[in-house]
């Protein structure tokens, strides 16, 4: 493997936002598009178990350029001085991450990588900033239908008797549902549900007509088995989800806690992005 | 703050350094000594945090990552105690320059502060003080508890766990001590681990020591005993608190938790 090269940098406004740019590995056959890679909650720019680190290390093998970076007041970033909800400022981060990679680079079409909170961003940049050319999200958006939400209540009680941390998994959710009545939805929260179905099925449909590649990826956290699209089966066959590659990775968890787990998802996004986005001479 | 990047190309580390908002009459920089793994990921808000507050009071600060772990170059299999102890000292030597004439004091948390009294047992180590938080001073102890750890996260991260792991766990034990709660451990990493243990851990004569540690650590309490009697100049604080190592960040548990923040904070006026 050939060494890698990282170049830290401060960007943005009073270049307060940090991020880590990884260059082509010497030898690879560049790519035209580079990938941002996004905080996953509150986890600063490495990702859930180093996860940026390892995709971005193994795409540059591959020829791709990537960013990890923190958001306004996350990781290493500083605050933001400007008054506006968090989500515009999410994106005018992001635009100013791509900015600062068409500066150094030159490369002005995205591909974004986000987890949880990060595939939310994701989604919300795609559709603000048209650079972004694909999406590669891991457990971002869930419009199941009543029949796979009754199926996983049932796999998950047919578990109980083999899951200690089901306990107290109930126990935190009868917390939150007698003690979060009201609350508004934190910055960490994959507050999806706020996005009603038509609303989510019309931007997928403006950003797939724009030619955004989309690789929407669901983990074993959130179903057993998954074997029909379930996450999004809230839609009908012929709608937009039959334009996008959609993948239940049963050995991937939500913050991808497993070595294999790693493996199985820096496999994946990379045969995606690589299948995807070509070198500019092959 | 400034990023940086040091140590032989072979073993580029990163790191942030930021300098005093208003250095003191004498002046003053603390190295971090973040812990392994999971656990440096989990207490990176809380690092950060203390990092701008003690900027504030006086101090540089450099935050950095090991070979292997972070930002830094390598990957997770590449990671070793010995390596690491020579990490630090490189990082010394890099605060020291950026920092001249500065008392230097190493914050070590976890595995970071075990690391830390075994940088500063080579007499070339010019540290003023240890502030050691959580130390790990029975490596085969620690390697038991990432162990169940491991499985207890894998456990709350499948929507339905494998009955098999907790079997495993149970009957054999050497299961799961290859990668803890999403990082890799090398064959090199768990025999180090294994062989650490608190007779390994002499504290130099010349350094001020401050242990910080739940008031319930009886190992930790032993070793100090021991490290007393043997002469080291040490004192040793209470410190219970709520921030769970090995937990994810949030929602449910703390990420900077202020009685640590407090307690931390105030090791460097005392």
């Amino acid at each position: 493997m050939s060494e890698v090269q990282e170049i830290s940098a401060l960007f943005g406004p009073d270049r307060g936002l940090m991020g880590i740019l990884t260059l082509p590995a010497a030898g690879s056959a560049a790519r035209p598009v580079a990938i941002l890679m996004l905080n996953a909650g509150a986890i600063y720019r490495v990702g859930p178990h180093r996860i940026n680190v390892k995709l971005a290390r193994r795409l540059s093998q591959n020829g791709f350029t990537s960013l990890r970076f923190d958001l306004s007041g996350l990781g290493d970033s500083r605050g933001s001085a400007e008054r506006i909800h968090y989500k515009e400022q999410a994106v005018h981060d992001m635009q100013a991450a791509m900015d600062h990679v068409q500066a150094s680079t030159g490369i002005d079409r995205f591909i974004v990588f986000g987890i949880c909170s990060g595939a939310i961003n994701g989604y919300e940049l795609a559709i603000a900033d048209e650079r972004v050319v694909g999406l590669t999200l891991l457990d971002g958006f869930m419009f199941p239908s009543s029949r796979t939400r009754w199926q996983r209540k049932w796999h998950r009680l047919r578990a109980v008797p083999v899951n200690p941390a089901m306990f107290e998994r109930t126990w935190r959710w009868l917390k939150r549902k007698f003690s979060e009545v009201g609350r508004p939805a934190g910055m960490f929260a994959t507050d999806s549900l706020a996005l009603t179905a038509p609303e989510f099925e019309a931007s997928m449909n403006a950003l797939l007509s724009r030619g955004v590649a989309t690789y929407f990826i669901y983990s074993a956290t959130l179903q057993l088995v998954d074997n029909g699209r379930r996450q999004l089966d809230a839609f009908e066959k012929g709608s937009f989800i039959d334009r996008l590659k959609y993948e239940f990775l049963a050995e991937v968890d939500h913050t991808v806690t497993s070595l294999a787990a790693q493996r199985t998802l820096v496999n994946a996004v990379c045969g995606w992005v690589g299948e995807n986005f070509k070198p500019l001479k092959e | 703050m400034t990023p940086i990047s040091f140590g032989s190309s072979a073993r580029r580390l990163f790191g942030l350094f930021y300098a005093a908002e208003s250095p003191r009459p004498q002046k003053s920089a603390v190295l971090f000594c973040p812990p392994f793994g999971h656990e440096a990921i989990r207490s990176h808000r809380l690092m950060r945090v203390l990092t701008e507050r003690l900027c504030r009071d006086g101090h540089d600060v450099m935050r950095f990552d090991y070979f292997g772990t972070g930002d830094s170059l390598g990957d997770d299999e590449d990671g070793d105690i010995a390596g690491w102890t020579v990490d630090l000292r490189t990082a010394h030597a890099e605060l020291k320059r950026r920092s001249p004439g500065a008392h230097v004091t190493w914050l070590g948390a976890r595995l970071g502060a075990t690391l830390a009294v075994l940088a500063s047992q080579v007499p070339a180590a010019d540290v003023r003080r240890l502030l050691l938080w959580d130390p790990i001073v029975d490596g085969g102890n620690y390697l038991k508890v990432l162990r169940e750890k491991h499985v207890e996260a894998m456990e709350h991260r499948y929507f339905v766990p494998d009955p098999a792991w907790r079997k495993q766990l149970a009957t054999d034990a050497l299961a799961f001590t290859q990668e803890a709660i999403g990082f890799a451990i090398s064959a090199r990493l768990r025999e180090q681990l294994i062989a650490l243990h608190p007779d390994g851990l002499a504290l130099t004569p010349s350094a001020d020591v401050r242990i910080v540690a739940p008031s319930t650590d009886a190992a930790v309490d032993a070793w100090v005993k021991g490290q007393a009697a043997a002469g080291a100049k040490l004192a040793r604080v209470a410190l219970d608190h709520q921030l769970v190592w090995t937990s994810d960040p949030e929602p449910y548990s703390a990420m900077v938790p202020p009685e640590v923040v407090r307690s931390l904070l105030q090791q460097f006026n005392e």
